[in-house]
């Protein structure tokens, strides 16, 4: 059976960066609905930036994006916390709405740290996790909105290879089950992550090139 | 000393109303990393105060006013220079300078530089007092509904737009919070007594807390206590070689609160 493709963001002709200093230049891009896409580069080539720009949290210097998605969500790479004395519970609680009720923001909280096996740690202060639960509070946060669009920057930086291996098969069980699109950046080209992926993409001279499709 | 506090009861309810306010907004000035933004921000009204003063129009709203003017360009300018803190402490540097250029052009100066840096509110009036009333209604409204979106900001600013909060009304509400609490906490002890109620109760409270709700709590303790220990040691008569003589209030009640950040110190190296 044909599954009816959905476009969720189209790149024409985009270019990121600064004015005067141009990342990746002239990017043609068509992003769909349940796919999987690696974004591989070296460091500083602009793979945070075009992640943002898909996320609309910065605009693009040249061309035209066409976005289709209602609900997006966004890991970050992982940074050490350690100024804000707050638990992993409560940290999910900040990002709804004001008056949200707590019986189902609980519900929702209980649900999705039991998913990523947080649960029993759930009052853990953050400044306290290492950097592979870290990564999957911020996953969690991302889940709680049940977005169409999920991306990840970095997510497995500066994590062990058991963390690593956990994060994938949780971000696999999240995919079956949400068939939301996962954009994932990475310097990691093990077999286990290429594998993931049904889509690569490499920046290499200010040009996004796709190395793999469907 | 009974009398005396007796007699000075309100302003040292006062005091101790502005001085828990300021340590709240003080966690979050902290947590958002925004101290030298807070500090600049109450060298504008202390200017501001000192406007105020030389028209002899010293009330709090004209001062919130006036300061939120002299601030706005720091401001809007302060998330799109290369380097804030240069912003800031330029800021900093030439609302100190204007401030003291105003007190000189302005008769009674000294009374002037004493009512703007170190706060005067043992000889403000009780018609004064009540400025205090409908200032501190709103900025505990203002907190109480967008507390944990306060915090959302302070802990990721760029997931906040991502989830969707509106996260420029959001701003705007924060730093109106702020500057109110501020101009309110500098009209009545000043700004040096503002600047230390912002960071030291913050500071100590983020230390020692391990949950948000322990760290309000321990901050509006250190707070209070600070304040009311200043207070009554301010009221004291201290009697040296036979000059008799009172300690300022504003500065009694931060060395006071500093002396708990040294303790703090002090605990943490020798443990």
């Amino acid at each position: 059976m044909a599954v009816e493709k959905q476009t969720l963001i189209e790149l024409s002709g985009v270019s990121i960066g600064y004015s005067n200093h141009r990342l990746i230049e002239n990017i043609n891009l068509t992003i769909q609905k349940g796919e999987k896409i690696l974004l591989l580069g070296s460091n500083g080539s602009g793979k945070t930036t075009l992640l943002k720009v898909i996320a609309k949290l910065k605009k693009p210097i040249a061309g035209n994006i066409s976005y289709n998605y209602k609900i997006l969500s966004y890991v970050p790479q992982s940074k050490k916390i350690d100024h804000f004395p707050i638990s992993m519970q409560n940290a999910l609680r900040l990002y709804y709405p004001l008056f949200y009720p707590k019986q189902k923001q609980n519900q929702e909280i209980e649900a999705v740290l039991k998913q990523m096996n947080l649960w029993e740690k759930r009052n853990l202060l953050l400044s306290e996790c290492s950097g592979g639960e870290l990564q999957r509070v911020y996953l969690a946060r991302a889940l709680l909105r049940n977005p169409e669009i999920l991306l990840l920057d970095e997510p497995l930086n500066a994590i062990d290879i058991t963390s690593k291996q956990n994060f994938l098969s949780i971000l696999d069980e999240m995919y079956q089950h949400l068939n939301c699109t996962i954009i994932m950046t990475s310097h990691d080209l093990s077999e286990k992550i290429l594998n993931f992926f049904n889509k690569k993409l490499y920046i290499d001279h200010h040009t996004l090139n796709i190395i793999g499709g469907n | 000393m009974i009398e005396n506090l007796y007699f000075y009861l309100p302003q040292i309810i006062i005091g101790t109303i502005v001085g828990l306010f300021t340590a709240i907004i003080g966690i979050f000035v902290i947590l958002r990393k925004t101290i030298f933004m807070g500090v600049t921000l109450s060298q504008s009204i202390t200017v501001a105060i000192i406007i105020t003063l030389l028209l002899d129009l010293h009330f709090e709203g004209l001062v919130h006013f006036l300061a939120m003017i002299l601030f706005l360009p720091i401001y809007l300018l302060h998330n799109k220079v290369i380097n804030k803190d240069a912003l800031l402490a330029s800021g900093f540097v030439f609302f100190a300078a204007l401030g003291q250029i105003l007190t000189t052009i302005g008769a009674n100066v000294q009374n002037h530089i004493v009512a703007a840096y170190f706060g005067n509110i043992l000889f403000l009036s009780e018609k004064e007092w009540f400025n205090i009333v409908i200032p501190i209604i709103l900025i505990s409204i203002i907190l109480w509904i967008f507390y944990r979106w306060f915090l959302a900001i302070s802990f990721d600013q760029e997931y906040a737009y991502i989830a969707n909060l509106p996260v420029n009304l959001i701003e705007t509400l924060y730093f109106l919070v702020l500057s109110a609490t501020l101009s309110l906490s500098i009209y009545f002890m000043g700004s040096f007594y503002s600047i230390a109620h912002l960071i030291i109760p913050g500071i100590i409270a983020l230390q020692i807390s391990r949950s948000m709700k322990s760290t309000f709590i321990i901050a509006i303790l250190i707070s209070v206590f600070s304040t009311i220990v200043g207070f009554i040691i301010s009221l004291m008569e201290i009697n040296i070689a036979n000059t008799k003589f009172n300690l300022p209030t504003s500065s009694t009640i931060i060395l006071v609160l500093s002396l708990n950040f040294v303790f703090l110190l002090f605990k943490k190296f020798t443990k």
